[in-house]
């Protein structure tokens, strides 16, 4: 490595970053366009053919954009960073928002974005097309009045999935580098040859396999277009240095992707295509980049044995890419907006671990990764290293210095954890081994997972159990969609408070799940991702999409906040009212109704802050609350079958999760106050983190050390002496200590929580530098 | 075990600490304190005392702690309570009675095996580094409850450690040095008299007791000087605290920036903050006061 090259790559990098910075992300409306032109073409085909013939002309027509120090090229449109349009999923928060209804795209007060006026035209003109076409309009034809009115009272909450699509997943990414588009095109073109087309089963698969290769072509296609695109400014370019670039550039795009790449700079462009192409496709977020460093590795390798690339070279190429992975932006309507503040897309790259074989995973690449998320600073792509204790020093020295820099990454995962608790649910040890993160804190196989968002239906925890506590009525809209066993006045006791909770999240999970298995069935006949299940095992196998059950494995969770408002609650409520008695359920109920406004409510709230212990504090007494609350949850939703159930993958049920993003915010604005001291309308807590200030006396283990759901945040910070010391060493990192030791079943403490955790999903969330699992603040709302 | 049963009073547990000695540590802060240093950030823990603490801040003027208090301790006066003081017996019923948290009794009696119930809980965390460190106050003024924690922490394979001034009699010391692997060993001032001005103490019985603790060889010492301006924050006072390190056998120091974060404190147990109105030191300042340390061949390390 020279001086000058670090300085070289260095200079290219920033002025990629200024490139990408210096404009608000612009809307464009040529995919839509291309898309509805293409719809009234295929009108009457197949939705498989009708989906790949659109993403064909969309691959075709849509601008291409190289620029200026640009290594690895392709872009969603023709401004650095565009955000395309899907009305197939919905348009109604669109037609609201180009009228500036609640704000016009520029004026929002968080996640802005730049319109022209010719846009705005476009996308109104192709607005009439799409109204009653949609998915939001399909689901919402369909939707019982429960689901509806539950979502009225917001017990249950949905917005991204029905308006978008469902994204977390990785494809497979190895296959696409190694074997190439053509390659699976190939595979997908003997496999309709080989069906038997007398039989209806195979029938079935015909449409799929057609489509395929459509999708695969538009791809590659779609690629040489940036070649020839490179071709024309090389022979126009004055300066020899670009001029060599840019036909570097027009050469890997002739290869890549149809073809195996040969090269390193080959595969990372492949595999951004691929990102790309999987971005216009669809606009679900959280499509990730599995073991990166795993399937590059040996084509680094190579090259530098060839002595045609360093470390330093390498860098600045992945470093190019992250700038690319920061280039993708979604637009989401403004409602939606609110529970996933600050433009998160969560392209999760994951390193480090052990292999199959059980050996340390980790090599130069997982080196360059770290480095490159430390040089480049931007809030994409997130990084997720993995954690065993075959982890080399020089691995976690570098994690912790890469935490220490406050950029929120990497997040830690404990293969310890993980590993086993993918096997316990059906996961080949071979698979499990290869797991990598998902978004922000899903957990997936690499190439074999389907969609996994923890992230369906928002279910309000807060809400449901304002309405356990007052009958099932809610007290906003008068609304009682399930009558409860009494109020807080009524109680005899507090086995009577445990069981409305049971009562009432039991029917407010039915409703979530109704609705999201409806969603489902609507995705799976109207907005199938060709190009997506094309690449994921085994759906050309099985001839289907991963809708119709093409992956091999398939678990789904829905979404929750508020978990340690409702155990604080449930403590204070058995405390104070039914063990110490120094309120009465009446007068608490009076305090909440008041919002701790009435004579004496201020006292009664502080007493309800300051007597009653709190979640996340390591305290048994509140902590097996919150055990049997969340419990509760978790063992009843794993009783669900969601649409995939038989029809081909591993799984086919749904789990619990304690994933919130920022949906504690706008989520806590329904709720109304509730007895853990918190006002109405305020903020609910995050994810399994213990509620706002109230984590006082935090010990490393203070709280699950295993999750009680499918993606638990975990919030953490050391005490620090107010002295201003150094930054922890990597050894006082907690989760170097996470071992079976701490899980071990003679921990009375821990036993509540691992007896849940045996029935939720296995994800560890780890250590991150800052306190959520998205890489951006939430806005205020 | 004997020692189990050893009572002492603690004013605070703090766990996940990873400053005060290595790894990840719980650090035990007993109360009572020889010396009345004027920067001190715990006035808490400076009486032997259990005493009541009233955070005005917090009070909702509810006025349920003047019925709970059988003494008359308590009275309301303008917009909060006054304590008097001298009826007090800290029992702490009114600390139960306010909803608001504003009244705590700081300090409570408890036993070594209360304490290690408390310790145990991080015990997978420590690993091989981290344990248990006895900070206060002055540990070795509960010299047989020090002594006893360290003996059953160590008897659990944590390892050990304790912050000390130093100011306390050898032979409250040393029946501590068995169980002992670390000593965070803290150095004011090199002059006697400047020490006494300071910390109410003169330094004779602390560097005495360094060095006898440096010649034993038995635990390891890191000293520790806190960055006190109007005190020892001047080339010459660091330059004598130097000298006196490198005597002892010292290559290292840890310097400690001094802080303002005990002045509610002070409020709250009706009490004058000396050093009020004292500006912290800027990071540069920090940065120059390594230097009379390092030509004295010694390292440095802020914070630690
Ligand atoms: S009980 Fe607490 S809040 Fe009420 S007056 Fe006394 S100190 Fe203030
Ligand atoms: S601590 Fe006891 S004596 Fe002191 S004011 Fe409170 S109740 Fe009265």
């Amino acid at each position: 490595m020279t001086g000058e090259e670090a300085i070289g790559r260095r200079e290219r990098i920033a002025r990629l970053r200024d490139c990408m910075l210096e404009r608000m992300p612009e809307i464009s409306a040529e995919r839509a366009r291309l898309l509805t032109e293409s719809y009234k073409e295929t009108d009457g085909a197949p939705m498989v053919i009708r989906r790949a013939k659109a993403l064909e002309k969309i691959l075709s027509n849509i601008s291409v954009l190289i620029l200026p120090d640009e290594l690895i090229v392709g872009s969603q449109g023709a401004h650095p960073r565009t955000a395309q349009i899907f009305p197939e999923y919905c348009v109604s928060w669109l037609k609201r928002e180009l009228d500036g209804d609640p704000y016009n795209f520029w004026e929002r007060p968080g996640d802005r974005f730049s319109i022209s006026r010719e846009t705005i035209r476009q996308l109104k003109e192709i607005i009439p097309y799409w109204e009653g076409r949609t998915n939001e309009d399909r689901v919402m034809s369909l939707l019982p009045e429960s689901v509806k009115r539950a979502r009225e009272i917001d017990a249950i909450h949905w917005g991204g999935h029905v308006a978008a699509g469902d994204g977390h997943l990785i494809v497979d990414y190895e296959a696409v580098i190694n074997e190439g588009l053509d390659g699976i095109r190939a595979r997908a073109e003997r496999a309709l040859e080989g069906l038997d087309l007398t039989d209806p089963e195979d029938l079935r698969k015909r449409p799929f396999l057609t489509a395929v290769p459509i999708a695969l072509k538009a791809a590659v296609e779609f690629a040489r277009r940036y070649a020839a695109e490179a071709r024309r400014m090389a022979d126009r370019e004055m300066d020899p240095r670009r001029k060599r670039e840019l036909q570097e550039i027009a050469s890997t795009c002739e290869r890549v992707p149809a073809s195996p790449a040969t090269t390193f700079r080959e595969a990372l462009q492949s595999v951004w295509f691929t990102q790309l192409i999987l971005q216009i496709e669809s606009n679900g977020h959280s499509v990730s980049l599995g073991r990166f460093d795993q399937y590059m590795y040996p084509f680094y390798r190579r090259d530098v044995e060839r002595g045609i690339l360093t470390y330093e070279r390498a860098l600045e190429l992945v470093q190019c890419f992250y700038v690319k992975l920061f280039s993708v932006v979604k637009l989401r309507g403004w409602n939606h907006t609110r529970y996933v503040a600050g433009h998160p897309v969560f392209q999760n790259i994951t390193i480090g671990g052990q292999t199959a074989r059980g050996d340390d995973a980790v090599n130069e690449v997982t080196y360059i990764c770290l480095d490159a998320m430390a040089e480049t600073k931007l809030t994409q792509p997130s990084l997720s290293a993995r954690w065993w204790p075959g982890s080399p020093a020089r691995y976690r020295k570098r994690c912790a210095e890469v935490i220490r820099l406050g950029l929120g990454q990497p997040a830690l995962f404990n293969d310890e954890v993980i590993v086993p608790s993918l096997v316990a649910r059906g996961v080949t040890l071979e698979d499990a081994s290869n797991y990598a993160a998902v978004g922000c804190v899903e957990i997936g196989v690499p190439a074999k997972w389907g969609y996994c968002p923890s992230g369906r239906c928002h279910f309000n925890m807060g809400k449901v159990l304002e309405l356990a506590l007052n009958n099932g009525r809610d007290r906003r809209t008068g609304i009682q969609l399930c009558p409860g066993n009494g109020d807080l006045a009524s109680f005899k006791s507090f086995d009577e408070v445990m069981e409305a909770w049971r009562i009432q999240a039991e029917y407010y999970l039915k409703q979530h799940i109704i609705f999201d298995n409806l969603n489902e069935l609507t995705k799976e006949e109207l907005v199938a991702d060709v190009f997506c299940s094309a690449l994921l095992q085994d759906c050309i196998g099985r001839g289907k999409t991963i809708h119709q059950g093409g992956a091999v494995y398939d678990f789904i969770a829905g979404q929750q906040c508020g978990t340690a408002n409702v155990a604080d609650s449930l403590a204070a409520i058995k405390k104070l009212v039914f063990e110490e008695r120094v309120i009465t359920g009446t007068e608490l109920a009076r305090a909440l109704e008041t919002n701790f406004e009435g004579p004496d409510g201020e006292r009664v709230r502080q007493l309800l802050l300051n007597k009653a212990p709190k979640f996340g504090n390591d305290d048994d007494y509140v902590d097996l609350i919150a055990r049997d609350a969340f419990g509760f949850y978790v063992e009843k939703v794993n009783t669900y079958k969601t649409v995939k159930y038989g029809r081909g993958p591993t799984g086919g049920m749904w789990q619990a999760s304690t994933s919130t993003v920022s949906a504690n915010v706008p989520s806590g604005l329904a709720v109304g106050a509730t007895p853990d001291g918190r006002k109405a309308g305020d903020p609910l807590a995050e994810g399994c983190s213990p509620a706002q200030g109230r984590g006082t006396s935090l010990g490393p283990g203070s709280r699950p050390e295993r999750p009680a759901g499918r993606g638990e945040v975990r919030r953490q910070a050391p005490q620090h002496n107010g002295l201003g010391g150094p930054a922890p060493e990597p050894e006082a990192l907690p989760f170097v200590a996470f071992d079976r030791r701490r899980t071990g079943e003679n921990d009375r403490r821990r036993e509540g929580f691992l007896r849940t955790q045996g029935l939720a999903h296995p994800i560890q969330r780890g250590l991150r530098g800052h306190a959520e699992g998205c890489d951006e603040q939430p806005v205020e709302v | 075990m004997a020692f189990s049963r050893v009572q002492g009073v603690v004013f605070n547990i703090q766990r996940y600490s990873i400053h005060d000695g290595p790894g990840i540590r719980t650090l035990v802060f007993v109360k009572g304190c020889p010396l009345r240093c004027g920067w001190c950030c715990n006035p808490e823990s400076q009486r032997r005392e259990p005493e009541l603490g009233y955070m005005r801040s917090r009070c909702i003027g509810c006025r349920r702690c003047i019925d709970s208090c059988g003494r008359g301790a308590l009275v309301f006066e303008g917009d909060g309570l006054r304590i008097l003081r001298e009826r007090c017996d800290a029992c702490g019923r009114c600390a139960v009675a306010c909803a608001a948290g504003a009244l705590e009794v700081f300090g409570r009696t408890v036993t070594v095996e209360e304490v290690m119930d408390e310790v145990r809980r991080d015990t997978p965390f420590y690993g091989s580094g981290g344990g248990l460190t006895v900070s206060g106050g002055e540990p070795f003024s509960q010299p047989d409850f020090t002594a006893a924690l360290l003996a059953a922490a160590k008897e659990e394979g944590l390892t050990t450690a304790v912050e000390t001034s130093g100011c306390a009699p050898w032979e409250a010391i040393s029946p501590a040095l068995g169980s002992l692997g670390l000593v965070l060993y803290d150095l004011k001032h090199a002059d006697p008299d400047r020490h006494r001005e300071g910390t109410g103490a003169s330094n004779e019985l602390i560097l005495e007791n360094l060095g006898k603790l440096a010649a034993g060889g038995r635990a390891r010492i890191r000293l520790r000087v806190p960055l006190i301006p109007r005190f020892n924050a001047d080339p010459n006072s660091l330059a004598a605290m130097a000298r006196v390190a490198r005597d002892m056998g010292m290559t290292e120091v840890d310097l400690l920036p001094y802080h303002l974060l005990g002045t509610s404190k002070y409020k709250s147990l009706d009490r004058e903050y000396p050093w009020a109105g004292v500006e912290r030191l800027t990071d540069r300042e920090i940065e120059e006061m390594r230097r009379p340390f390092e030509s004295a061949g010694l390292g440095t390390r802020i914070g630690g």
